[in-house]
């Protein structure tokens, strides 16, 4: 009684919250949501993996320095061999650049030969919002335990500049690599750069 | 197909070497460096200004671009020895994105560099001044673009003014930020930033940190002004540091001008409290969440009379409507009393503690407990109820006869209205869980929305007393009287005493051995008097012997004085534990400790519950020890203003509190109820590689 009616009190307070900024080693938002392949994924259903979501616009530069360079392809296959889950998160709206339905978001996986375990529709900006996602690209490390290790930039090269992929220090595959040796994340938040991520409002 | 975009958004612009200007035509820019002199002498400065014209709806950003965006990129092509300083940056604004807030220009920005010549260079000979600037240009979309600039510049004894520039650097000086002295303070995740002179016309004002993640460009900022101070507060994302740059913008009616400032910390400012949570807290206050926090009030309020403390003198009181029976009118008359005082007292409460916050002490929920004299007057109260209870002495008649007789006379209309404010002031120390999160809110919402809160969790305290006191049918189906209630009222006196007993320790922690004495001094008093009352029944004389007795039991708390707290910070079975203090705590983070802040009182039911249950427990003293963190106590039992203020910048206006610092990380705010499951999972991340 006591336990269920806080429960519901602390809800009801966090329900006012639109833009969040997670707690790195913190329990990471749960969310769920359609892919483009129809099905619905929701975070709890990757218990046990680690998980690295994605968020891209293909208007934006910075996203098209990592696709065309190849940078973010090698990233995802680097993850992929260590059974990792890879989600490409979708979080523009409706009509603004970036947006896609399920169809675009196929064929723009195949034209970036893109091999994401799935691509989360966002257009709402719901799962965006729960991670404090600004910029395109951005990316979250959530580790087995469901706890979130890693959100920021994906590396420390803040440029649409394509030699700037050369010698970046890819921040999500070095946190993931700590986490699979059960080590400490040593940077566990950078500030994203890119394009702003274009939310419904 | 997107590369296309690409390709015309990274094009190279076209280089125009005139003389004194270099121009770059890009997608959404028309840029142009500038010299401010047709040449420069040896060893001699130049400054040179880079003027871009921005498409209409299109931004460039500031040298902290906000929630998203990339500051100027600037590459200098110079002649050995030749110097560029940092960039200056004119007077930046907000740019809403969406959800997202950045800080940049738009129009006709000027980004100024002075040059500087080496001495050796000879007169006759040119410097050539080269430039690759990239910027990302953003409406909606964003765009990425470069230009390459050239200037060749004679060197000469006696450098002229270009005439052609004159009106660009005097437009740009005109934009930059003119310097102003600021001071600031920040505790526990709130700043306070106070610059002088600025504010004389200020009608609004906005500080641009100049390091990005300090504060959420989406903060709001509370600004207010005394003569031309302007003070400006808000909730921070990590720790500051002196000295803290940035720049303030001040709005008046003459338009909006802006103070680079050079901060330095100073403790003599009043501390900050913020109108929004920060950050670290995931729940902010805001007005948008007002009905869900007014639902948490009024449920809470409604627990409240399940609760130890509140419950007995409650159940009496229904007790006497099973007595009064028949009349529904005089049912639902005291009901509305009982009412009327329970709203009354907290409405009086908040009211005194809003207006004492707004006049900048640091007080929250509970303050009243921290007086002796009102602890000890608890004491008194809930003594002299249990002994009622108990049947040691009775007032007018039989607890059978009391519906009848005195819910008809004013006075049972008075008894009503009083059941209501003792019932207020003993569920204060039982506030606990359900309630902090509206009670944190109410103290950093508008004064309006703080007291709609304060009134509902009264309501919801009457509510379920008044409901009866309506409903004749469930009043009807409340047990009849008789002997056996009785009984049930005699026990009922024991946990009164113990809720007696407890403002007793509370009032031992505040003011030691001699305010205790003095304490147990009246209560003797009080046991006298309730006997010459039974005594001197029918005669004229004992009852206002009774009445004097009392009254000299209320004037030893007069006499009661506080001496320093040691109660609350006992009876905690792990060894490293330190006292609250703000810097201690920060030297010690800095070292890289945890640390674990235990915000309680005596006074706080809730808190020593979770002492002795939680915080004392084998399996968490265990695990501070392995984690090594040091437990500091904030012990709030009296007041305390650096306490307060550190609630304050968890958003909380109350104990319990409990917060914990992983080793150099950021603040977490503990999930109440608080159990061992929450600690044990919190160190459990803290260990991090560590061979389990």
């Amino acid at each position: 009684m006591k336990a269920h009616l806080s429960i519901v009190v602390s809800a009801v307070v966090l329900g006012g919250a639109a833009f969040a900024e997670p707690a790195i080693d913190a329990p990471a938002p749960a969310f769920s949501g359609p892919t483009s392949s129809g099905g619905t994924i929701s975070l709890d259903q990757f218990k046990g993996q680690n998980v690295v979501l994605e968020w891209t616009n293909d208007g934006c530069p910075f996203v098209q320095k990592h696709y065309q360079t190849g940078n973010m392809q090698k990233a995802q296959k680097a993850a992929n061999e260590a059974g990792t889950v890879w989600i490409t998160v979708m979080s523009s709206a409706p009509g603004k650049q970036g947006h896609a339905d399920a169809t675009r978001a196929k064929s723009l996986i195949t034209e970036w030969a893109s091999e994401p375990d799935f691509v989360l529709l966002d257009p709402e900006g719901v799962v965006g919002k729960a991670y404090g996602a600004k910029t395109t690209p951005q990316m979250a490390l959530i580790d087995g335990d469901g706890i979130l290790r890693y959100s920021g930039a994906i590396d420390n090269k803040p440029s649409a500049n394509h030699a700037a992929v050369e010698g970046a220090q890819n921040y999500v595959l070095t946190a993931l690599a700590s986490v699979l040796k059960g080590e400490a994340v040593a940077v566990k938040e950078t500030k994203p750069y890119g394009c702003s991520i274009k939310y419904k409002s | 197909m997107r590369l296309v975009s690409l390709v015309a958004a990274v094009q190279f612009a076209m280089v125009s070497a005139a003389m004194g200007q270099s121009i770059a035509v890009t997608d959404h820019a028309r840029s142009t460096l500038f010299s401010e002199a047709t040449g420069i002498a040896p060893g001699g400065t130049v400054r040179v200004a880079l003027y871009q014209a921005l498409e209409p709806g299109w931004h460039v950003y500031w040298k902290n671009p906000g929630d998203s965006g990339l500051p100027l990129e600037t590459l200098w092509s110079l002649p050995p020895g030749a110097l560029a300083s940092p960039t200056d940056y004119p007077v930046p604004e907000r740019i809403q994105i969406g959800p997202l807030v950045n800080y940049g220009h738009e129009g006709t920005p000027t980004f100024v560099t002075t040059i500087t010549a080496p001495p050796y260079v000879e007169v006759g000979s040119s410097i050539d001044i080269g430039l690759e600037a990239t910027w990302l240009i953003c409406a909606e979309i964003c765009v990425p673009e470069t230009g390459e600039f050239l200037i060749s510049l004679p060197v000469v004894a006696q450098p002229s003014a270009d005439s052609a520039a004159q009106e660009v650097f005097a437009d740009a000086d005109a934009n930059f930020p003119r310097a102003a002295n600021a001071v600031f303070r920040a505790v526990g995740g709130a700043l306070a930033l106070e610059a002088e002179g600025i504010g004389r016309d200020a009608i609004a004002a906005y500080f641009f940190p100049e390091t990005d993640s300090l504060v959420a460009p989406t903060a709001a900022q509370k600004f207010e002004r005394r003569d031309a101070v302007v003070r400006l507060t808000m909730p921070t994302l990590k720790d500051i540091a002196a000295p803290l740059k940035g720049v303030v913008v001040v709005e008046s009616s003459d338009g909006r001008r802006g103070y680079a400032i050079d901060a330095n910390a100073d403790s003599g400012l009043a501390s900050p409290s913020v109108s929004a949570g920060p950050a670290t807290v995931r729940s902010p206050a805001t007005t948008a969440n007002l009905p869900s926090l007014l639902f948490a009030a009024l449920m809470g309020g409604a627990i409240l009379n399940l609760m130890p403390c509140v419950f007995p003198i409650l159940f009496v009181k229904a007790a006497s409507f099973a007595s009064a029976g028949a009349d529904n009118r005089l049912m639902r008359r005291q009901g509305l009393f009982y009412g009327a005082g329970v709203v009354a007292t907290f409405a009086a409460l908040g009211a005194a503690l809003l207006m004492l916050r707004a006049a900048g002490e640091g007080l929250g929920w509970g303050f009243h407990l921290q007086s002796p004299a009102v602890v000890a007057l608890s004491a008194y109260v809930l003594f002299i109820v249990g002994l009622n209870f108990s049947g040691a002495f009775s007032i007018g008649a039989s607890l059978q006869n009391i519906g009848a007789d005195a819910v008809a006379s004013a006075k049972g209309d008075v008894a009503a209205f009083l059941t209501g404010v003792l019932a207020v002031f003993v569920a204060a120390p039982c506030v606990g869980p359900f309630l902090t999160a509206p009670i944190g809110a109410a103290a950093v919402l508008s004064p309006a929305a703080g007291m709609a809160i304060f009134v509902v969790m009264a309501l919801g305290l009457a509510l379920p007393y008044v409901a009866l006191s309506f409903s004749p049918g469930l009043a009807k189906r409340l047990p009849r009287p008789g002997p056996w209630m009785e009984r049930f009222r005699q026990i009922l006196a024991f946990p009164v005493f113990a809720a007696a007993a407890y403002f007793l320790w509370v009032l031992s922690a505040q003011t030691g051995s001699a305010g205790l004495a003095l304490a147990l001094g009246g209560f003797i008093l009080i046991g006298l008097a309730t006997r010459l009352w039974e005594w001197g029944r029918g005669t004229g004389w004992a009852q206002p012997a009774a009445i004097a007795a009392t009254l000299a039991a209320f004037v030893l708390i007069g006499l009661l004085r506080p001496a320093p707290a040691i109660a609350a910070q006992t009876g905690y079975s792990y060894p490293k534990t330190i006292e609250f203090d703000v810097d201690e705590i920060e030297r010690r983070r800095a070292e890289g400790e945890a640390i674990f802040i235990d915000f309680t009182a005596a006074w706080c039911v809730t808190c020593q519950v979770n002492k002795f249950t939680v915080l004392s427990s084998k399996k968490v003293t265990r695990a501070f020890d392995a984690a090594g963190v040091t437990v500091a106590i904030a012990d709030w039992t009296n007041r305390d203003d650096a306490i307060a203020d550190a609630l304050a910048g968890f958003g909380a206006n109350g104990v319990p509190l409990y917060v914990f610092y992983p080793k150099g990380g950021d603040a977490v705010v503990l999930p109440q109820p608080l159990t061992e499951a929450s600690i044990l999972s919190l160190l459990s991340t803290q260990k991090d590689g560590d061979p389990l």
